[in-house]
Parts: C-alpha cells; structure tokens; sequence
C-alpha cells in the first residue's frame, strides 16, 4: 500500500549526494592486502617464540621438581630450595619472552652491588 | 588472467579460491565498490563519508579473509552486503559512544536556502525530516535508507539484514509511523 509520506521521505533522503571512491580504490584494496599478509609472518614467528618460551618454561619447571624431589636437604635449606625455584622458574619463562627487560631488570638488581652503578647526587653533571 | 566477461560473482569467487589470482578480486571489488560504499555510508550517517571510504575498504580486506567460509547459500552480493551492513551498525555504536550527540535544535539552528518562500518551505521540511531519519534506531534508520536512498527492494533489504522481507515491511512501515510521531510531536509538517 501507498503511504503518502513516502515522497517526502525519498526526496529527504536523497538531498545527500552519493559518496564517491577514489579512482584507485581497488587498487588501495589488493596493496592492503598485500601489506597484511606480509604482517602475517612475523606473527608466525612470535607464535613461535611463545611456544619455545612455554617449552622452557614447561622445562625448568619439571627439572627443578625432579631436582628438589631426589634431594635429601633439611627442611630449612629445601624451603630455601623451593622457593629459588618458584623464582627461577617464571624468570626463565620472562627471559625467553622478553630478553631486553629480563637483562634491564639485571642490571637494576646489580645496580647495588659492589662494581655496578654508583649512585651519583643530584645535579652531578658526567661527560 | 582476469574475469571472463559476463562471469557471475559466484563463478569469479571459485575461480579466486582456485588460483589466488587478484586480477579476479579486483573485479570483485570494482563490481561492489560503490554499493558497498553508499550501504556504509547509509548506516554510518551524513557527515561521515570519509569514515565510509575507510569502511568500505575494510570490508573488502575481511571479505577476502573469509571468503574461504561463503558456501554459496546465498548471493555473494547479499553476503558480502550483509557483512558491510554489520560492520558498519557495529562502528555507528561504537562512534556513538565516542562523539558527543548533536541536539536536534542546534542542527535545526543551520539556515535554510535562500529562494522563493514556497521552495524554502519545503527544502527546509526535506532537511528536518532527513534529521528525524539519523535520529531514529539503527534498523529503522538502515532501511529507510536502503529503500529510498540506495532504492533496494524489500527483497534485496531482506538478504541484507538476514530477515524475513514481511519483517522488512514491517520494519519499513514502524519506521514511517515514527518519522510521523516525532514530526507531529516538533511541528514539521508534510508526513501525515
């Protein structure tokens, strides 16, 4: 059925101008497509990384477990054993994901100690 | 190589997954481009016709990812258009979210075209039911503009939004009966 608003909808509508595309808008489309499949293989390769890091991970873990299982320690030195462990074990996880930070974060624990960074006032100026 | 003249999307879209030959969905892209573009551009709203382009080529890039998944059910246009029509809802919501709502009184504040009093009249009547038309829900608003803007027929609106075409009936007449309410409700005149 005929609805007598229709005409003026339609005419409403149609006061906006069709947009255009660029000429080489199919053109941008394939290079897009191109850049994208080209972006696809470094993901590949840090899926790669992920793994490899969960394998040492994976590693460390069980190593560390059957370490601490066959060793006869007293009870002091095995908690001291087992809570190295829980430490080693996700800072070797962190190390194989991220080996800039793991080695910055050495660097930050070794800043202390005797030889590492010294501590200079505020205002020294170095050269 | 390319598309042999003539050659039927579906047909183009075979031969695609067979070789990987862009030539063919390069045909593909010129053949829907602007279809696309105005079926963005329509749910996206005036104003945002740079935003539509960037769409457009959007959808094009994600109809390439899933084209290995278009089992032919349906047309590869109605496929592809309904693909366009749910990016483009999904972005107006979140660009909603985003930009600030213009009120209706500032955008009725913009001047009318100078001119006889009659055509003034009725260029500003166009204008204010235009704005009725953006500030409607998004299914009322899309096939009111797949209708009388992109001239689609109920059954090519229907593919496109994977409805029934008695829904899009009756989706095309609620959302004249609402034009109508909210034009009787601000005075603007030439709906009833």
């Amino acid at each position: 059925m005929h609805d007598p608003a229709e005409p003026l909808i339609r005419r409403a509508l149609r006061r906006r101008p069709p947009p255009r595309l660029g000429p080489a808008f199919a053109e941008e489309v394939l290079r897009r497509l191109v850049a994208d499949q080209q972006r696809a293989v470094p993901r590949g390769r840090a899926a790669a990384r992920r793994g490899l890091a969960v394998a040492t991970w994976l590693l460390a873990g069980v190593a560390s477990v059957a370490v601490l299982a066959h060793v006869e320690w007293s009870t002091g030195p095995r908690a001291l054993a087992w809570g190295l462990a829980l430490v080693a074990v996700p800072l070797a996880y962190s190390a194989t994901l991220w080996p800039g930070r793991f080695l910055a974060l050495l660097a930050l624990c070794g800043g202390p100690l005797p030889g590492g960074a010294s501590e200079q006032p505020p205002g020294a100026r170095t050269r | 190589m390319g598309a042999p003249p003539g050659a039927s999307d579906e047909a183009i879209v075979s031969g695609y997954r067979a070789t990987r030959d862009p030539d063919l969905f390069r045909v593909l892209v010129e053949r829907h481009q602007d279809r696309v573009l105005r079926l963005v551009a329509s749910i996206l709203g005036p104003f945002a016709d740079r935003d539509a382009e960037e769409v457009t080529q959007e959808v094009f890039v994600r109809v390439h990812e899933r084209l290995d998944t278009f089992r032919g059910e349906s047309r590869f246009s109605t496929w592809l258009h309904r693909l366009a029509y749910n990016r483009a809802v999904e972005l107006r919501r979140r660009a909603r979210l985003r930009f600030a709502h213009v009120p209706c009184e500032d955008l009725a504040a913009a001047p009318a075209p100078e001119g006889p009093h009659e055509a003034a009249l009725e260029s500003e009547r166009e204008r204010a039911v235009a704005r009725l038309v953006e500030e409607l829900p998004d299914v009322y608003r899309a096939v009111l503009h797949l209708h009388y803007w992109m001239d689609q027929s109920v059954e090519e609106i229907a593919g496109t939004l994977d409805v029934p075409a008695g829904t899009v009936k009756s989706y095309l007449a609620r959302a004249r009966a609402r034009l109508r309410e909210r034009a009787r409700a601000r005075g603007i005149q030439g709906l009833e």
